[in-house]
C-alpha cells in the first residue's frame, strides 16, 4: 500500500470515528471565499506555462501530408 | 442528390440468414472481388443479425453526386471510362416481408471505377452507415453519431451511425475521408462532398492534384475547418523539427472525444526505408472510446511507473479509442497507448465553440480550485463532503473534464438525485441556469470506486472556456462548483450556499 492510500485509509477511519461522535468540533461554514484564497500550485503554474508556450510555438506549423 | 436519396434500380433482394446457407465470404468473393472492407461491414451486419440484403444499382442520371464524382475522376485521369455503383442495404427481416422501420440496419455504397488500360477495376466503399455493434451497455461510447435517411426501393428508412468512407487515391485521399467523417458529425447536413473539400483547398485535379503520394497538409485541413466555421484545436508533435509535445497526446485526444466531438488523428508509418522527411503519413477519425471499469492502469501508473499527477484522470479508465480506418473498415478499437508518441504527429480536435485553453489545462486548473475549496472547507461533518475532502487531500480524486453545453448541464442538474432520492434545490438550479454561459468546462470529481463502478461523483467545478488563462490563479475562470451539501457561485467573490443534496450523484452523460 502506498503513502497516499495509507493516508486515505487512516483519514477515512478518522471520519468514521468522528461521525459517531457529537459534532462539537464542526467549524461554521464560511459565507464566501475571497479571490486571495485561490492560488495556482507551482506544479500547475509550470505545467500551464509549458503547454501555452508550446501551443503558441506550433500554431502555424504545417508538416507532411495525409 | 446524394447516394442516400437517389432512386435505385433493384437488382436483387436476397435472404442472408444462416438458415439459408448464405455466406458473407462467398457473396463478397463472387460479386465484389473479395473486397476486405466490404467483408468487415458484412460481418458487422451479421453481428446485428441481418437476414436479408437489398442490392440496388444507382445510375449517374439519378444521382448528381455520382455525376460530380465521375466528372472529377475524368478530369484527374482521362482514362476514366465510367463507374458502377451498388447500394447494399441490410435488413433484419427476411426478403419478401415488408420491412418495418426497426428492420433497417444500414447501407453501403460500393463504387467500381473503370480505367482504359487497367485490367482491374478500382473498387472502394464510397460510404457506409451502420450502427456500431457494441453500445453504451457494453462500455462503448460514441457521442457523435447522426441519423441518415435512406430512400430504397423498399421504402425510406433511418439509420444512426457515423459515416464511413474509403479513399479512391485519385480525387480524394485519407485526409478527405477523415475530414468527411468528422465533419459529418457536426455539420447541419451531416455530410460534405469531396468536390467541396477540394474546392476549399484549391485541388482542381489539374493545377493541383492529389493521390499517388500527394495528400493534404495540416494547413489544408485547417483551411477546410476554418472555411466551414468549425472550431478546432491543433496539437502537433514533430520531433524532427525539435517540436516535442510536452503532454501525453492521448489525454488531449480524450478531452475532445469525451466532450462529444470527433478528432482527426495523424501519424507516421514505420517503414523500412523512410525518406529524409520520415515515413508516409496516415490520418484517421476518432469517434469514441471504450471504458474498462476494472483496469489496473490508474493504480499501477502511480505506484509502479512514477506518474506524478496528484489525481487520477478519468482517461486512465479508457480502454480503446473507437476509430474508422479507411484502409480497414468502420468501428475499429485502437488500444490506448498502442499508437506511440514516436509515431504520433497531429490531432485536430473539433469543438462546438472556441475555447481559450484545452481540456487538459482546464483539468489542471480545476484541480487547483478543488484543492483550495477543500483547504478552506476541510470538513462539513457530512459523510460525502468529508470523503471528497479526504480524497482531495490524499491526491486520490478522479477528475473528468468535458466541454458542456449550458442546456445539457441544466438538464443534468434537474435529473440529479442522491441515492436517497434527494434532488438539487430548484432555486440552485435556477441560479446556475441564469448565470452560466452557453458552453463551459466541467471538471467532475469522484473517487476511483465511485467513478468506475457506480459511475457517480462527488460533484463538479465549472470553469469559463472562453476567458483567457490568467498568469496567476484568480476568480476570472471560476463559474461555480457543486459538491455534496454545497453550492459555490462566483459573484465577484465565491458565495457559499448549503444544499440538501448531500450524497454522490450520477456522472454527466451525453448518451
Amino acid at each position: 500500500m502506498n503513502y497516499a492510500t495509507k493516508e486515505l485509509t487512516a483519514s477515512l477511519q478518522e471520519l468514521t470515528t468522528k461521525s459517531q461522535q457529537p459534532a462539537a468540533d464542526a467549524k461554521p461554514l464560511p459565507e464566501s471565499l475571497a479571490a486571495g484564497e485561490f492560488a495556482f500550485s507551482k506544479e500547475v503554474e509550470g505545467f500551464l506555462e509549458k503547454t501555452q508556450a508550446y501551443s503558441a510555438k506550433t500554431r502555424n506549423i504545417s508538416v507532411g501530408t495525409y | 442528390m446524394n447516394f442516400r436519396e437517389a432512386a435505385g434500380r433493384q437488382l436483387d433482394w436476397v435472404n442472408t440468414g444462416i438458415e439459408h446457407g448464405f455466406s458473407n465470404f462467398l457473396f463478397v468473393d463472387q460479386h465484389y472481388r473479395s473486397n476486405p472492407v466490404l467483408r468487415r461491414i458484412f460481418s458487422t451486419a451479421r453481428k446485428h443479425g441481418y437476414r436479408s440484403l437489398l442490392i440496388e444499382e444507382i445510375a449517374e442520371a439519378d444521382c448528381a453526386l455520382l455525376a460530380e464524382e465521375n466528372a472529377a475522376l475524368l478530369k484527374r485521369n482521362p482514362d476514366f471510362q465510367g463507374a458502377t455503383v451498388h447500394r447494399l442495404s441490410f435488413f433484419k427481416c427476411p426478403c419478401g416481408q415488408p420491412p418495418a422501420a426497426a428492420d433497417f440496419l444500414g447501407y453501403v455504397v460500393f463504387k467500381t471505377d473503370r480505367f482504359r488500360g487497367l485490367a482491374a477495376a478500382q473498387d472502394y466503399v464510397y460510404e457506409a452507415v451502420i450502427p456500431p455493434f457494441r453500445q453504451a451497455e457494453q462500455n462503448n461510447f460514441i457521442h457523435c453519431a447522426r441519423d441518415y435517411r435512406v430512400s430504397t426501393s423498399l421504402g425510406d428508412f433511418v439509420v444512426r451511425g457515423v459515416i464511413y468512407a474509403q479513399q479512391n487515391a485519385l480525387t480524394f485521399v485519407c485526409a478527405h475521408v477523415t475530414l468527411r467523417t468528422a465533419l459529418a458529425c457536426l455539420l447541419p447536413d451531416a455530410d460534405i462532398s469531396y468536390s467541396r473539400l477540394n474546392a476549399l483547398v484549391g485541388v482542381d485535379h489539374q493545377s493541383r492534384k492529389i493521390g499517388e503520394g500527394r495528400g493534404l497538409g495540416p494547413g489544408d485541413i485547417e483551411k477546410v475547418l476554418s472555411s466551414l466555421g468549425v472550431h478546432y484545436d491543433k496539437i502537433i508533435h514533430e520531433p524532427r523539427l525539435q517540436l516535442q509535445l510536452p503532454t501525453d497526446f492521448q489525454r488531449d485526444l480524450y478531452g475532445f472525444i469525451e466532450s462529444g466531438c470527433p478528432a482527426l488523428l495523424g501519424f507516421e508509418l514505420d517503414e523500412p526505408n523512410p525518406g529524409p522527411d520520415g515515413g508516409s503519413r496516415h490520418i484517421i477519425p476518432v469517434l469514441g472510446h471504450t471504458f474498462n471499469e476494472d483496469t489496473w492502469v490508474p493504480d499501477a501508473m502511480r505506484d509502479y511507473f512514477g506518474d506524478q499527477l496528484s489525481y487520477f484522470s478519468s482517461e486512465s479508465w479508457l480502454s480503446t479509442y473507437v476509430i474508422h480506418d479507411d484502409n480497414f473498415g468502420p468501428y475499429y478499437c485502437l488500444p490506448r497507448h498502442f499508437l506511440k508518441k514516436d509515431n504520433f504527429r497531429v490531432i485536430f480536435g473539433l469543438k462546438p465553440q472556441p475555447t481559450s485553453f484545452s481540456a487538459v489545462e482546464a483539468e489542471a486548473v480545476g484541480f487547483d480550485f478543488l484543492k483550495a475549496v477543500a483547504a478552506r472547507i476541510p470538513a462539513l461533518r457530512q459523510d460525502w463532503y468529508d470523503r471528497f475532502a479526504v480524497f482531495q487531500r490524499c491526491g486520490l480524486l478522479v477528475l473528468r473534464t468535458t466541454l458542456v453545453r449550458h442546456a445539457d448541464y441544466v438538464a443534468h442538474l434537474r435529473a440529479l438525485r442522491s441515492w436517497e432520492g434527494v434532488p438539487l434545490e430548484e432555486s440552485h438550479v435556477a441560479g446556475l441556469d441564469k448565470s452560466l454561459p452557453g458552453y463551459f468546462w466541467m471538471i467532475e470529481a469522484s473517487a476511483p470506486e465511485l467513478f468506475s463502478a457506480s459511475r457517480r461523483k462527488f460533484g463538479e467545478i465549472l470553469l469559463s472556456a472562453t476567458a483567457p488563462l490568467p498568469k496567476r490563479l484568480d476568480l476570472s475562470l471560476f463559474l461555480a462548483a457543486r459538491l455534496p451539501g454545497l453550492l459555490l457561485l462566483n459573484n465577484g467573490r465565491v458565495v457559499v450556499a448549503q444544499s440538501q443534496l448531500q450524497g454522490h450523484t450520477a456522472l454527466f452523460s451525453l448518451t
